[in-house]
């Protein structure tokens, strides 16, 4: 693990983002009532401004599969509005240009009904874009950051309920988040001076692939040539970084980043913590698996660790709330780390 | 059977479509995905079918509701008593997005960014509808910021709860862990806003009975949080969750720690790049919660020394010493 204080994850937990791509383009996700409602909605006054337009091509519009998008059209020919005795006759909904639609596979939109502009966000989706506006407004180059807020505003106007009161903080980019984008948009590598959880420094050279901002903490993921492996590291613990000339290769493009941050290792090592059921929130990244209730409520669970560094640090961050149950050099280790840090005050 | 959807956009349609709005027996008779259900008489049989129409008409509107489309009820004047005659209407100005309110490219680029940063939790599926109806606005993002994928962490169990009973001014209940405690105690809170600080959660809650404000780690709530039935809290709406932002940020630049490190250690390169390079092997860090910033200092073991305040360094002692005694054969529980 490249990181201390932070995670090690379980193989069961690795396997779940790995539909994820490294852009952050997300997977196509299969459709509930409400997606599907939102979609009729979104799609009635884009197809009156686009049609016709090939399924392919809306399809990506919204990000949704081809099959879906055909299925949604398909339906909407045959919906509309009960009209004035009250029965839904071919006057009162959607038409579409068939032919086109079933030998062409394109979208022709002939006559909507009921509905031609696009619907206002509820509330919490307004919350949702207005905090994560907040959130990414410490990222982006200065001259966007005014338009941050003229967009806060109109999104507010475009409500049709107060956005309900989330906010996110703007955290501060690192030091060398510009030259990290100098990288990525000249497709060049990146080589640093990075120091790890224990103090040991090296220089590394890395194929960036990602920068991934979690919570408050930065994250470099790319390809390492000198371990020759994807490695995960915290933009705090990086140094002395320079853009080099060399590019970043097609092959290292084309790696699929895993969506846990953190990779398991052959040589982890497994401890057994006890902690109350009620506390595993405290440690759920650290993606502990739970075995065993024990006794008053308490439950036994393994987590991996690449360095007994790391587990007296999460030990020390709830004290008493979690403790280490085995293996014994574990637990002497633990012990020692607090005894060590408390000497000093003495 | 009609599928739900078909049956909420129905619903939708039919009332936009309506000047006047329609009453519930037009709507349960009329629009698709009730209709076929619909009787007609006074029989029991047609009582209890449409008793059950009725229940899901109820739960329709909530539904429609969440999507952000506001249904209109209109009760005519002479007949308050009676809701037979009410109708239920979308007005289109109440629907439409403003004609106005348009993005330009760029601005699209940032708020597909933005949307995104909710990937990982509860409030993906909110996100996304807000992304697909700004899609149909047909206007393609300028992708400057690909290679950044910033992600709001909402990974406490307690967020989604707090946040959908703050939205509907309820009262929550919840097992907190005391900041300095090891044992949990219930609270009975009305949550006002959710805040994310230095990538914590906390919430501002009016905590019940005592009726006084207080602010709460989502961390530190270890149990579900539940809704009390039936039980709303009042209150002068006002942007709750900014002002418990800037509460934390004064409370941050109230009060400073100062803490020497160790050179060429993990904590001198992580606590020097959030708070300054150490000069002379110290760093002056400001804070607003003193039990936080123990949490982040304690990690560091021996490779810190908290210098002031005096309260910092006693917490500390406190803690290392607690888990000193945990781990050695005599303190073992």
């Amino acid at each position: 693990m490249t990181t201390s204080g932070t995670p090690s994850t379980t193989a069961r937990s690795t396997s779940t983002g790995a539909a994820e791509s490294k852009t952050g383009r997300e997977k196509t996700p299969a459709l509930g009532a409400s997606d599907r409602v939102t979609l009729y909605l979104a799609l009635v006054p884009y197809l009156l401004q686009n049609s016709p337009v090939s399924v392919a091509e809306a399809a990506s519009r919204f990000h949704v599969s081809p099959a879906d998008m055909r299925d949604l059209v398909g339906k909407l020919s045959n919906l509309g509005i009960p009209g004035s005795e009250g029965y839904y006759l071919p006057n009162d909904l959607f038409e579409i240009n068939f032919d086109l639609f079933e030998d062409n596979d394109i979208i022709d939109l002939l006559s909507a009904v009921g509905i031609v502009a696009t619907p206002k966000f509820s509330g919490t989706e307004a919350a949702t874009l207005v905090a994560g506006l907040q959130f990414i407004s410490g990222i982006v180059a200065a001259e966007e950051r005014a338009s941050v807020a003229t967009l806060i505003e109109k999104i507010g106007l475009g409500a049709s309920a107060k956005p309900s009161s989330i906010f996110v903080a703007t955290p501060e980019p690192p030091a060398c988040f510009d030259l990290l984008r100098t990288a990525f948009s000249q497709n060049r590598q990146v080589r640093f001076h990075y120091q790890n959880a224990r103090g040991a420094a090296e220089m590394r050279s890395v194929s960036p692939l990602r920068l991934d901002l979690v919570g408050d903490t930065w994250y470099l993921r790319g390809w390492c040539h000198l371990r020759d492996a994807l490695r995960t590291f915290r933009l705090d613990r990086i140094d002395e970084m320079v853009v080099t000339d060399r590019q970043i290769s097609p092959e290292d493009h084309a790696l699929t980043l895993p969506e846990a941050l953190f990779d398991v290792r052959e040589t982890d090592l497994a401890v057994v913590v006890r902690l109350a059921e009620e506390a595993l929130p405290l440690i759920a990244e650290y993606h502990p698996d739970v075995h065993s209730a024990a006794s008053g409520g308490q439950v036994l669970a393994t987590i991996l660790f690449a360095h007994l560094t790391n587990l007296s640090r999460l030990v020390a961050r709830y004290p008493g709330i979690v403790q280490v149950i085995e293996p014994p050099e574990a637990i002497r280790a633990v012990a020692e780390y607090a005894r060590e840090a408390r000497a000093r005050y003495v | 059977m009609v599928r739900v959807d078909e049956r909420l956009f129905s619903l939708i349609l039919a009332l936009i479509s309506s000047r006047h709005g329609l009453t519930k027996d037009q709507i349960l008779s009329t629009v698709y995905g009730y209709s076929p259900g619909y009787a007609s008489g006074s029989s029991t049989a047609a009582t209890q079918a449409n008793a059950s129409l009725d229940r899901m008409f109820e739960r329709d509107k909530d539904a429609v509701r969440e999507m952000g489309v506001v249904i209109e009820t209109l009760t005519p004047l002479d007949d308050v008593d009676d809701n037979k005659n009410q109708r239920y209407r979308i007005a289109e100005d109440a629907y439409e997005l403003p004609a106005d309110v348009g993005f330009t490219p760029q601005e699209m680029a940032l708020l597909e960014l933005a949307a995104r940063a909710w990937r990982e939790g509860s409030l993906s599926t909110e996100s996304r509808h807000a992304l697909t109806k700004l899609r149909s606005l047909g206007v393609t993002a300028d992708s400057q910021l690909l290679g950044v994928a910033p992600r709001i962490r909402t990974n406490d169990r307690a967020f989604e709860a707090l946040r959908s009973i703050q939205a509907a001014h309820g009262v929550a209940v919840f097992s907190y862990i005391k900041p300095g405690d090891t044992q949990a105690h219930e609270r009975t809170a009305a949550p006002l806003g959710l805040t994310n600080w230095h990538g914590n959660w906390y919430v501002l809650a009016c905590d019940l009975p005592a009726g006084v404000e207080r602010t709460f780690l989502l961390s530190r709530i270890v149990s579900d949080v539940r809704k009390v039935p039936n039980r709303t809290h009042e209150r002068v709406v006002e942007d709750f969750a900014s002002r418990l932002h800037s509460e934390l940020d004064e409370r941050a630049a109230g009060a400073e720690a100062v803490v020497d490190v160790s050179p060429h250690t993990d904590a001198a390169r992580r606590l020097g790049s959030r708070y300054g390079q150490p000069l002379e092997g110290r760093v002056v860090i400001p804070f607003a919660d003193l039990d936080l910033l123990t949490d982040e200092l304690v990690e560091f073991g021996s490779d810190v020394l908290a210098v002031s305040p005096p309260e910092l360094i006693t917490s500390i002692i406190a803690k290392l010493t607690l888990v000193e005694l945990q781990h050695t054969a005599g303190g073992r529980s």
